[in-house]
């Protein structure tokens, strides 16, 4: 089998022993599906209920009067189509989110927490490839952080297929965009915050460190992409096409970064 | 087997080695002795790759470190400082994976791994998670990780530092019968000296990323000055005199009925002594060669290392922190 398979096993097997790592990667995605579930429950019942007035006084204070007044003046089929869109333009990046931050914690703790184990200079002194070792850990972290990201995805939709909500399809991933965006992004977004934190594991020490470093990038990123894919999807159907497109020249661009400076001196960190 | 050239390894404006040189043949057990920062491990990490020297060149198992890595990495089996294991998964499994990193086909990593286990005594252990181990069946684990594959170069940085005696015996003897078996060749790093001694055929001490002296064992304590008693029937005023005219001794003085002196070459010093004592019309009842260890000989070497850097430092007896165990 390739080396960075065994790899890719290997940590997947620790890190499902790991409660530590475990639970985050349940919690978080829980976490976000049951809130993002119940603004959908808010959606389809004429009681809005606390959430619903909640979510929607924020989302009319954010708007604005002016918008809010011409949202009102628009057609019955008009508003449902823009609120469908609203919906899923704030929907869709918080598994984003969710994916970003699995990755962060999983990779972490595979690119450093392995250097501070020292368990990464026996593993060095392997014939094993540089780029075998990048593949194989990075495909760890974007393993398990896209099926932590489909786990709160599963439990989402299976609360807006019980919610029968008018904003939503039935079946969630029927809808084009849903399925672009959790089934090709979700991915791309794990491999760019995956080859992220390969590149930092070049300059972190400690897993502490990693981790925060990955999310002083990662986070940032991503908080610029989701105004500007809300934006973009106003603009034109094929947003999420095009934001895909997008994701992958990125991802390609970080990764050939990480093959750059992801070698055995670095990463042992050129101590004695 | 190995050979290395002239290494040399800058970090930033530290020189870590600054042009290192050694072979060790087939089938050797070869001792890399020295202070903690002296080199050893920037040494060892060069010749598993792990490292590219600034100059100077290496070859491990007829591989060049810096042309062929991964042939090299394919020959050598490495032993770090700390074991390095992977505490989640369970014996067999750590052992298995790195089988399986080295190449290894089933029926031969279930078999290597078998051996191995029965022979360092953790077979009892093999489906427990290594989180649950002590520090010595952690470093067992760790030694039949670096010969899983049958290395015919093992690198060990302190193999047995984390042993029990029993246990650190089994490792040594499983060292020295590999070497008599199998002809691997090993370089050993330790602070252990009594067990360099014991299983190292040459020696080689670096400090401050430069090797002061290499020999064998016995060849180190031999070429260090030691004390050296003649007794006499009775002591006349001539007799100092005539000791110090023998070339090879040194700090010569008379004491209760004894010539006390100082040689670096006592094969060759005392018999001179003796006849010059006995011209002198001497009669000579015992001669006593004061026995020298090579925690002695390191010592010589590195304080004379020591004070050829700072002359101020090694004047007295103490050498700096961290130097021996």
């Amino acid at each position: 089998m390739n080396r960075a398979l065994i790899v890719t096993r290997r940590e997947v097997t620790e890190v499902m022993r790991d409660v530590n790592l475990v639970a985050p990667m349940l919690m978080l995605p829980t976490l976000m599906a049951v809130v993002s579930g119940l603004a959908v429950f808010s959606t389809a019942t004429t009681q809005t209920g606390t959430v619903g007035v909640i979510m929607t006084t924020i989302a009319t204070e954010q708007v604005g009067t002016r918008v809010a007044n011409q949202f009102l003046g628009l057609s019955a089929e008009a508003q449902e189509a823009a609120v469908q869109k609203v919906i899923k333009a704030l929907l869709i990046p918080m598994f984003w989110i969710v994916t970003v931050g699995l990755t962060a914690t999983v990779s972490a703790d595979s690119f450093v927490g392995e250097k501070e184990r020292g368990t990464l200079e026996p593993l060095l002194a392997t014939p094993i490839r540089v780029g075998e070792l990048l593949f194989g850990k990075m495909l760890t972290a974007v393993v398990l952080a896209v099926l932590g990201t489909w786990f709160g995805v599963a439990i989402f939709a299976t609360l807006v297929w019980q919610s029968n909500t008018p904003y939503l399809p039935k079946f969630l991933l029927a809808d084009p965009d849903w399925a672009i965006a959790i089934l090709v992004i979700v991915p791309l977004c794990a491999t760019m915050s995956g080859a992220i934190s390969a590149i930092i594991s070049t300059r972190a020490s400690t897993y502490r460190s990693a981790y925060q470093l990955n999310g002083l990038v990662v986070l940032p990123i991503v908080a610029m992409l989701i105004p500007q894919t809300m934006l973009l999807y106003f603009m034109t159907p094929r947003a999420l096409p095009i934001l895909a497109i997008g994701f992958i020249m990125l991802d390609v661009l970080l990764v050939q970064a990480a093959m750059h400076v992801f070698d055995r001196e670095r990463l042992i960190g050129g101590g004695r | 087997m190995i050979e290395a050239v002239g290494l040399r390894k800058t970090f930033g404006s530290h020189e870590a080695l600054a042009g290192v040189s050694f072979s060790v043949e087939e089938g050797e057990i070869y001792g890399l002795l020295g202070p903690n920062g002296a080199g050893k491990t920037t040494t060892t990490r060069i010749l598993a790759c792990l490292l590219k020297p600034n100059s100077g060149s290496a070859r491990v198992a007829g591989y060049d470190v810096l042309e062929q890595p991964e042939l090299v990495r394919q020959s050598i089996g490495i032993l770090t400082e700390v074991p390095g294991l992977y505490e989640r998964l369970r014996a067999h499994e750590y052992l298995n994976f790195y089988a399986e990193m080295y190449g290894l086909d089933r029926p031969r990593r279930r078999a290597r791994a078998e051996l191995l286990m029965r022979l360092l005594g953790v077979w009892e252990v093999r489906n427990e998670r290594i989180l649950g181990f002590s520090k010595g069946m952690k470093q067992k684990l760790a030694i039949a990780r670096a010969l899983m594959h049958e290395p015919r170069v093992l690198l060990f940085d302190e193999p047995t530092a984390a042993l029990d005696p029993e246990a650190a015996k089994t490792v040594r003897d499983h060292l020295v019968d590999l070497i008599r078996d199998e002809r691997r060749t090993v370089l050993l790093c330790s602070h252990n000296l009594a067990e360099v001694e014991q299983i190292c055929s040459r020696i080689s001490i670096i400090y401050g990323g430069r090797a002061l002296t290499e020999a064998s064992p016995a060849a180190l304590k031999a070429a260090v000055a030691r004390s050296v008693e003649v007794r006499l029937a009775a002591v006349q005023p001539g007799f100092v005199d005539a000791v110090r005219g023998v070339a090879g001794a040194a700090s010569v003085e008379a004491h209760d009925g004894m010539i006390r002196f100082r040689t670096e070459d006592a094969w060759r010093v005392n018999p001179a002594v003796v006849r010059q004592l006995v011209g002198a019309g001497a009669e000579v009842i015992d001669v006593q060669l004061e026995p020298v260890t090579l925690e002695d000989a390191y010592l010589h070497y590195v304080r004379q290392a020591v004070h050829e850097r700072e002359p101020s430092v090694a004047s007295g007896s103490s050498v700096p922190n961290g130097m021996v165990r």
